[in-house]
């Protein structure tokens, strides 16, 4: 049995726990909880017929007031940068995270998740922009942590990276 | 020469150092040893002396030095010692056991290595040819080792007991049951953690960088949480410390939450987490850095690459295991009354359980040997009542049922403690009916029999008349008989009738003229009247009417009346011989019988057609016709 880290990185109120909440619990609250510090959860896959075990960190959001600590990122086998998309400055956040994540523990696999895809009415995140990750080489997926939608997808194919 | 040395130079070469052990040139098998052994040997002229031969170059040996050296070099004794592998097994008999000790004393570790396959091997084969010399040998050890072992467990069970009837009713242990329902944990749960100085509850082996868990133990008695949540929580718990405080080097060494305590050891690539509920002792600090340290040295290639796979770091477990320990409250000497009271009350508390267990278990046993009775046929248990710890089981029994004493010792039970009262009845239990049919009617062997539930007896084969009339009246004696068919049961008598009817009607009375008998037909005659008499017997056991038809003949000569009259004489006389015998005149019947018109018209009388024959008729001699 193999064990992985992952990390959630990115801007506050992106949905990083709910995202993690719907895909190990398969549920989600509408209630908005700011994470302080960090939260683990973990959840067993098996990917192209190995058994892993993926611990979850969950790190409290970036913002104004908060810096994530680069130290809970040591030792991440991956990690997944979490943009919200109808609020379009938490993109320049995670490339501005990327840069610093990558400092800190070098190159690892990671995917972009553009979640809240729900909210189609807000969605703030155009063409332009993901032509700009795809310049980058990023790998990127849409989602709801709301309806579920795209959420297990993003996990299973960060998984398919990391054996 | 034997050993191929063929030149020895000395002193050698003054270009070619010598050294002790160098082999000639020209003597590929000259041995280091001799020359060992050659230097060892003290009487050797001082010159020989290699070190001062090459210190005097110019100096030469003479031949006869030379002849001297070489017969001391490889003389007949020494030649003798290196051929003869006896000899030279001596010469190593003698030296092995100081070499042995040599060897153990400057404690070099590569001999006791060396000599672990063979003395594995050694055992091993021991143990394969004869076991009985090996347990022989360990006797004597084994029996103390054992005997301390098990007064060491019994010890602890006497211990173990001590504390829980200690326990059992104290205040304090009210106020421990009290907890242990509170919260729903078990009374020895409550016992154990309030009497405990300390217990390492769960030891974690944890890689440093990525928090995940490489090994995890817990005690038996301990909840443990889900490990690999656990370590990656601590690990960030670290992590934020380390941060907040700007210690960057330094790790938090301990941490206190409530009961538990979380002791850290840290090591380059590993630290090794053991949650304590209690007081720790210092010295299981002593224990951590030591398993750590033994871990490193094992594995620390392995943590550095450490890719997520902890399968490799099984092997670390027994040195964490050595980190799982604990330490209970030493037993207080002071007794109280009130203990002794408890006890007593405990003890007899529990002799009224076993007492109760027991009568319950009992019940239970008699109860089932109650339905075993009731499903056998032909026993109906009607009631089952105690009185001093007796049982009477009664109820109804056919005299045909298995004896119920007899079942009893089947069970557990004891038969002295249970007496049964019958009341006879009569089953009609299929095989009971059956049994009772049979014993009644004691079909012989050429008849069977078959029973429906009906009662309704089926009969087939081959019976006397006799017992065919017997049973059917016996038959509809016996109760929930309703009918009994015999229709497929053929008498025995009936077919000895139809051998008796054969014989009679091939038999022929011969006449001369008029009603005058052939001579000599006594014999016949008889033995006619014998087949009669046997056919009126068998007739009468199976009530068969028999009508048996006398017919006169005569030929065609002379006129037909006079004929017609001697045919009745002739049936007559007959008739009149065989009643003298002792035949009932009343079953003949006289048949006068015209000879064939055919013959009327030949001159040649037929002298054979003068005559009397037979018929026998199955019916009664009123009825018969002609």
């Amino acid at each position: 049995m193999l064990q992985k880290k992952i990390c959630m990185v990115g801007a506050f109120a992106t949905g990083k726990t709910s995202l993690i909440a719907r895909y190990v619990q398969g549920i989600y609250s509408d209630k908005y909880q700011t994470t302080v510090g960090v939260k683990i959860d973990k959840k067993m896959v098996s990917v192209e017929g190995e058994d892993l075990t993926l611990i979850l960190w969950d790190i409290h959001g970036e913002d104004e007031f908060q810096k994530i600590r680069m130290s809970y990122l040591r030792g991440s086998a991956a990690y997944i940068l979490v943009v919200d998309g109808t609020r379009r400055d938490t993109l320049g956040t995670v490339f501005h995270l990327q840069a610093k994540v990558e400092d800190t523990i070098g190159k690892v696999p990671f995917i972009t998740i553009f979640n809240k895809y729900d909210l189609s009415q807000d969605w703030e995140i155009g063409e332009e922009d993901l032509e700009e990750l795809s310049q980058r080489q990023w790998l990127y997926c849409m989602g709801s942590a709301r309806t579920g939608l795209g959420v297990e997808e993003c996990f299973t194919q960060l998984a398919q990276l990391m054996i | 020469m034997g050993m191929g040395l063929r030149v020895i130079r000395f002193p050698p070469d003054a270009d070619q150092p010598f050294y002790p052990g160098t082999i000639d040139r020209d003597s590929a098998s000259f041995r280091p040893s001799i020359i060992a052994a050659f230097c060892s040997m003290s009487d050797l002229p001082a010159k020989t002396n290699h070190g001062e031969s090459a210190s005097h170059p110019e100096e030469q040996l003479s031949t006869n030095d030379l002849t001297e050296l070489r017969s001391l070099l490889i003389g007949p004794d020494l030649k003798e010692r290196f051929e003869n592998a006896k000899l030279r097994s001596e010469d190593v008999s003698r030296v092995l056991p100081e070499a042995v000790n040599l060897t153990l004393q400057t404690g070099d570790p590569a001999f006791p290595s060396a000599m672990v396959p063979t003395v594995e091997h050694a055992i091993k084969s021991s143990v394969n040819t004869d076991q009985n010399i090996l347990s022989e040998a360990l006797f004597p050890i084994m029996g103390p080792a054992i005997r301390k072992s098990i007064a060491a467990a019994i010890q602890n069970l006497t211990n173990s007991l001590n504390q829980s009837l200690e326990h059992s009713l104290s205040p304090q242990s009210l106020s421990w049951r009290f907890e242990a329902w509170r919260t729903g944990k078990s009374f020895a749960e409550v016992l154990l953690l309030r009497t405990l100085v300390y217990q390492v509850e769960q030891v974690f082996l944890i890689h440093k960088t990525s928090g995940l868990v490489l090994q995890h133990l817990a005690a038996e008695t301990a909840a443990a949480q889900d490990a690999d949540l656990v370590s990656a929580m601590f690990t960030a718990i670290q992590d934020f410390v380390r941060d907040s405080f700007s210690v960057s080097d330094d790790t938090l060494g301990s941490l206190q939450v409530g009961e538990l305590t979380i002791w850290v050891n840290e090591g380059p690539q590993a630290l090794i987490a053991c949650v304590i509920r209690g007081n720790p002792p210092s010295k299981l600090r002593l224990t951590m850095e030591n398993s750590l340290e033994r871990i490193h040295l094992l594995h620390e290639r392995q943590m550095h690459q450490f890719q997520g796979d902890s399968s490799v770091f099984e092997s670390c477990r027994p040195y964490l295991d050595d980190c799982l320990q604990s330490q209970y409250q030493a037993k207080q000497k002071r007794s109280s009354p009130l203990k002794w009271i408890g006890g007593a009350a405990s003890i007899l508390l529990l002799g009224f359980g076993a007492w109760t267990f027991f009568a319950i278990q009992e019940q239970h046993q008699v109860q089932s040997f109650v339905n075993q009775l009731n499903q056998e046929p032909g026993i109906v248990v009607l009631q089952t009542t105690k009185q001093d710890g007796q049982y009477t089981i009664s109820g109804l029994k056919d005299p045909l049922a298995a004896q119920p004493t007899n079942l009893i010792t089947q069970t557990d039970l004891d038969p002295e403690k249970i007496q049964f009262v019958w009341e006879p009845y009569l089953s009609f239990n299929a095989e009971f009916l059956e049994s009772r049919v049979t014993a009644l009617l004691q079909p012989p062997e050429t008849v069977r029999l078959t029973i429906d539930p009906k009662g309704f007896i089926q009969a087939s084969g081959t019976a006397p008349q006799a017992w065919i009339d017997e049973a059917q009246t016996l038959a509809l004696r016996l109760p929930n008989i309703s009918r009994f068919n015999t229709q497929n049961v053929l008498p025995i008598e009936s077919k000895a009738l139809a051998t008796l009817k054969q014989k009679i009607e091939a038999k022929t009375v011969l006449f001369t003229q008029n009603a005058q008998l052939v001579s000599q037909q006594d014999g016949m005659l008889k033995s006619l009247a014998q087949d009669l008499s046997a056919l009126l017997q068998t007739a009468k056991t199976l009530k068969q009417p028999i009508t048996v038809l006398v017919e006169g003949h005569t030929d065609t000569i002379g006129a037909e009346l006079i004929n017609l009259s001697v045919r009745e004489t002739r049936a007559k006389a007959v008739i009149s011989i065989l009643a003298k015998q002792g035949i009932n005149r009343s079953i003949f019947k006289m048949v006068n019988v015209e000879p064939p018109a055919s013959s009327s018209t030949t001159t040649t009388p037929n002298l054979s057609n003068r005559k009397v024959t037979f018929k026998v008729l199955f019916v009664h001699p009123s009825e018969a016709k002609q």
